[in-house]
């Protein structure tokens, strides 16, 4: 299937998915009308013949979602909520910088605190950052979809629609909640770009102005604890300061040394110990966050010109596309354990092609005996052309969980795990039982209980079912409930 | 346990014969087996495996032999239950391993507690077949055929489900016999209505029985068959006698009116729909009243001798009214009067059959004669007889016919009433029954015309044998054109 996948620049999908959900949910052409509609197909076929499935595809969504952000302002609202904030990758590390510069105020007066917690703690820190990270890498990081701060969007998107029409609302909804899913790992790519700089950014401060304080101030070294008694200090800065000596040649003092600089003695000159802090944040910190932000952004920006879109195993993707290239919905009909005579068979198509259109094709499978479900739904190979699926039935035989139903149902699951995209419709024809009993008193209350327990059962497989005389079949009426069934909010069900 | 007997099966010292209802699951065994028992046994509803367990009903006895009918499961996931047949090398270890293994498996576990039945009890299977399904769709048959062939019984093919009576049957009943002509066992297929059947059907099944049956059990299925024949006929017999008893006093009721231009005040009730002789009006009500109580006492018994509850018997009651409710439009003539007679009288008896039994109430059933008589019938209906003591009003002889046929149609409709219906009632009253009827109520009009001009001076017991001989005769003649393979049936002590 990752064969088939399309793929967009963030802006392209981003009109994508919103003018998808808009689509797929706005049945009454209330936010886009058919002319809207066709004209973005003109838009997208502007391209020419032979252009790119997914240039055409973002052709079209940018000149719908234009429509659609200059006549609804919550859709413009909408599209800029999604959008990663871009100024906080300047921001954040500028103001981390400034608060790293700030921490300076560390000591007090001209005292370099060995122990001090801003040096000790931002490399404590950095080390649990980097854990934590290292923990993620390999237990595989998950986009949580629908929660956390990733949700928020749709949270936002959804309460903001109080203000709304129904149909603005729902898509948007929609579109919030599809939006968090595609563009989510991008996202956190982002963050983690803005995060690891301000990481870097804050160590900088910290170096910066211990310099810039130590032109004009001697800084004197030294400690003090409570609990902690030479040894201990001299093993602690062993631990942290050591790569930094070992890199820079300055030595540490030996546990006699480090009692020489408890505050009680007097301290030192810091001159040494600032280098080595610097190096141990360098080191430690600034290189590594730049070099993690730097490989979040070259992700990003690969990221970023290749979102995901559905292709054509996507039902909409691919009614699109076929529309470009001049062909209709293809439904794939397989009777069990009817045979639906040549009348019939126009008919249901005839129906099918009033509700989805005159472009459409409708192949019909030779039927499926009772009994000989296993092997068929074992056997079944299934086309990337196929649109809808439809499972035939007859009113005259009683619905049987362990055959009628299990075949629904083994179909259901195949399609689903197969070819996502296509959906899977349960027609139950009650043409012949109808004829069969014609003039009987109580046919009516007969079909009812007979249609009843077909949708039951057919349900507890979760497949919908449409009971309905196939060769006596109003078009309109039937062909809205067709549709119903086989477009719009199924899409997101 | 798997099977319940009945308690008060005798100690077996004859033979038992055991017939054994099969199909596939909602055929309508059940609702098949309540109608040939002509009691409420098991359960009915439009689903699967509503039957779990088998049971076997007493269908007749004679002397110590016993005839028996087995309801069973339906077979259902048959596809499985082949294949664990086919892969089975031993079928009695087989069941004792897998029955209680898949317990949990109703459909499959149904199929195995009807294979074990017919195994065990059957003599021969009554192998119940959908006729609303294509015999070629209905693929679960062919697999049920090869779980037949494993009982290794013989077969007897029955089409329910078949919808209104038609005319003939034949082309259907072919239809399966030619699909299931590759099956060696299957030694017959014959139309069986649950809902729609008729008691000379099911006589047509016993003779067909018979000759599958083992040798040493035919002679006592030949002591059933005639003990179940005597039976239906006895009560087809007596049918005809309710019918007859109540003719007869039709045919000799009469009311005085007083003397005066009787044609004339006839004509003005006529045409001034409220009449202006208040005694031409008088006389007629109170006709009218006695005949409605006795075509209410005449179905009553029909109802009664059918076994039939008064819920049953209303619906068909109910059915009957609303079935030749169009005879109505015709405006003229005998259908007029049959289909007025029959929509009338019998809505108007079904009124007071809801009302709490057959109370004979009356107002209503007069009120529908009367609206029959009304709708196009009364100058025909009405004879005037002058006779040396003043003028009186009689049934005339086309009204006569007309309440014949209206009483033969009423048997008909009681004769065919299917047991265990579910949630709806079926409509059963095809057009060609009332075109049967008129047919043979008008090849035999002379005879009855003839009778009923004898009545004022025979004794009722003797126009009420003579009436009753000729429904026999009529009766016989209408039951042998709507089912001419049942010929034998009627004939055989006729």
């Amino acid at each position: 299937m990752a064969a088939d996948r399309l793929r967009m620049a963030e802006d392209d999908a981003r009109a994508f998915y919103l003018v998808r959900a808009v689509e797929a949910g706005d049945e009454n052409h209330a936010l886009l009308t058919r002319e809207d509609r066709s004209e973005a197909d003109l838009a997208g076929a502007r391209l020419g013949e032979g252009s790119a499935p997914a240039d055409f595809l973002a052709a079209r969504a940018h000149f719908a979602a234009t429509r659609l952000e200059t006549r609804h302002p919550a859709v413009k609202r909408a599209l800029a909520a999604t959008r990663f904030p871009g100024w906080l990758a300047a921001v954040v590390p500028l103001v981390a910088f400034v608060l790293g510069l700030a921490s300076n105020e560390l000591a007090s007066g001209k005292r370099l605190d060995l122990l001090a917690v801003p040096l000790l703690g931002l490399v404590a820190w950095n080390l649990v950052a980097y854990a934590a990270m290292a923990v993620r890498s390999i237990a595989g990081s998950r986009v949580p979809a629908a929660s956390g701060w990733l949700a928020k969007p749709r949270k936002w998107l959804a309460q903001r629609g109080a203000a709304w029409s129904a149909e603005t609302s729902a898509a948007l909804g929609r579109f919030g909640a599809d939006w968090a899913r595609v563009a989510g790992k991008l996202n956190i790519r982002r963050g983690a770009i803005v995060l690891h700089l301000g990481a870097a950014m804050f160590a900088l401060g910290v170096i910066v102005s211990i310099y810039l304080r130590a032109l004009t101030v001697e800084y004197r070294a030294g400690w003090e604890s409570t609990f902690l008694g030479p040894d201990a200090v001299h093993t602690l800065l062993g631990w942290v300061l050591g790569p930094a000596s070992a890199a820079t040649g300055i030595a540490i003092p030996d546990v006699e040394g480090i009692r020489a600089l408890a505050w009680e003695n007097g301290g030192e000159n810091a001159g040494p110990w600032i280098v080595l802090y610097t190096a141990t944040l360098v080191g430690f910190v600034a290189v590594p966050r730049l070099l993690l932000a730097g490989w979040n952004a070259l992700a990003a920006a690969r990221g970023k010109r290749r979102i995901a879109i559905p292709g054509r195993e996507d039902f909409y993707t691919r009614r699109l596309l076929r529309a470009r290239d001049g062909g209709g919905a293809e439904l794939r009909v397989t009777p069990y354990a009817y045979t639906p005579d040549a009348a019939t068979q126009a008919s249901l198509s005839d129906l099918l092609r009033a509700a989805l259109g005159e472009g459409v094709a409708v192949r019909f499978d030779s039927p499926v005996p009772y009994g000989n479900e296993d092997a068929w739904v074992e056997g079944v190979a299934f086309s990337d052309q196929t649109d809808i699926h439809v499972a035939l039935f007859s009113l005259s035989a009683t619905p049987e969980r362990e055959n009628h139903g299990w075949f629904a149902d083994a179909l259901r699951l195949r399609l689903h795990k197969e070819r996502p995209g296509q959906r899977l419709v349960a027609v139950v024809d009650e043409g012949p039982f109808r004829r069969h009993f014609a003039g009987q008193s109580g046919l009516e209350e007969r079909v009812a209980e007979r249609r009843a327990n077909w949708e039951k059962l057919l349900k507890s497989f979760g497949t919908t079912a449409l009971v309905m005389d196939i060769a006596a079949a109003d078009p309109a009426a039937e062909a809205q409930r067709l549709e119903a069934l086989t477009t719009g909010e199924a899409l997101y069900a | 346990m798997t099977e319940s007997l009945p308690e008060n099966l005798p100690e077996a010292a004859g033979t038992t014969v055991n017939l054994s209802l099969i199909s596939h699951t909602n055929a309508g065994k059940t609702t098949l087996a309540r109608t040939m028992l002509g009691r409420d046994i098991g359960e009915v509803r439009d689903a699967a495996h509503v039957t779990d367990l088998a049971s076997g009903h007493v269908l007749v006895q004679a002397g110590g032999d016993t005839l028996m009918l087995w309801d069973t499961p339906g077979f259902g996931d048959t596809a499985r239950l082949v294949d664990r047949l086919r892969k089975s090398g031993n079928p009695i270890g087989w069941f004792l391993t897998q029955v209680w293994d898949r317990f949990r498996e109703r459909p499959l576990w149904s199929s195995q507690q009807a294979v074990k039945n017919a195994r065990d009890q059957a003599d021969v299977i009554l192998y119940l077949v959908n006729a609303a399904e294509d015999p070629a769709a209905a693929a679960y048959v062919a697999l049920e055929m090869d779980v037949l062939a494993w009982i290794g019984k013989p077969v007897l093919i029955l089409l329910n489900q078949m919808g209104s009576p038609k005319a003939d049957t034949g082309g259907e009943a072919e239809r399966w016999a030619d699909h299931l002509a590759r099956y060696p066992f299957v030694r017959g297929v014959l139309p069986l209505d649950a809902f729609a059947r008729c008691w000379v059907q099911e006589g047509v099944l016993l003779d067909r029985v018979q000759p599958l049956l083992p040798e040493d059990k035919r002679p006592a299925m030949e002591r059933l068959a005639a003990r179940w024949r005597e039976l239906n006929r006895a009560r087809f017999e007596a049918s005809m006698a309710a019918i007859a008893s109540q003719l007869a006093a039709a045919a000799r009721d009469s009311e005085k009116v007083g003397d005066g231009d009787w044609r004339s005040e006839l004509s003005a009730t006529i045409k001034g729909g409220r009449g202006e002789s208040k005694e031409v009006k008088t006389a007629m009500a109170a006709l009218s009243e006695r005949l409605a109580i006795g075509t209410a006492q005449s179905t009553e018994t029909m109802i009664e001798l059918h076994g039939l509850d008064g819920k049953a018997a209303r619906k068909v009651l109910e059915r009957l009214g609303k079935d030749y409710h169009r005879g109505e439009k015709t405006p003229e003539g005998f259908s007029a009067i049959l289909g007025a007679m029959t929509t009338g009288a019998v809505t108007g008896l079904a009124a007071d059959v809801m009302a709490g039994g057959l109370t004979l109430g009356g107002g209503m059933i007069v009120g529908g004669i009367l609206g029959a008589l009304g709708a196009g019938g009364l100058a025909k209906g009405i004879n005037m007889a002058r006779g040396e003591d003043g003028s009186s009003l009689r049934w005339s002889g086309e009204f006569f016919r007309g309440i014949t046929g209206a009483a033969l149609l009423r048997y008909l409709a009681v004769a065919h009433f299917g047991r265990g219906r579910g949630q709806w009632e079926e409509g059963e009253h095809p057009d060609f029954w009332q075109a049967e009827v008129e047919k043979v109520v008008g090849e035999n009009g002379p005879a009855l015309d003839r009778i009923r001009k004898d009545a004022r001076d025979a004794g009722e017991a003797a126009v009420t044998e003579r009436l009753r001989t000729l429904l026999v005769q009529m009766g016989e003649t209408l039951l042998g054109r709507l089912y001419p393979e049942a010929r034998g049936v009627l004939g055989g002590e006729g």
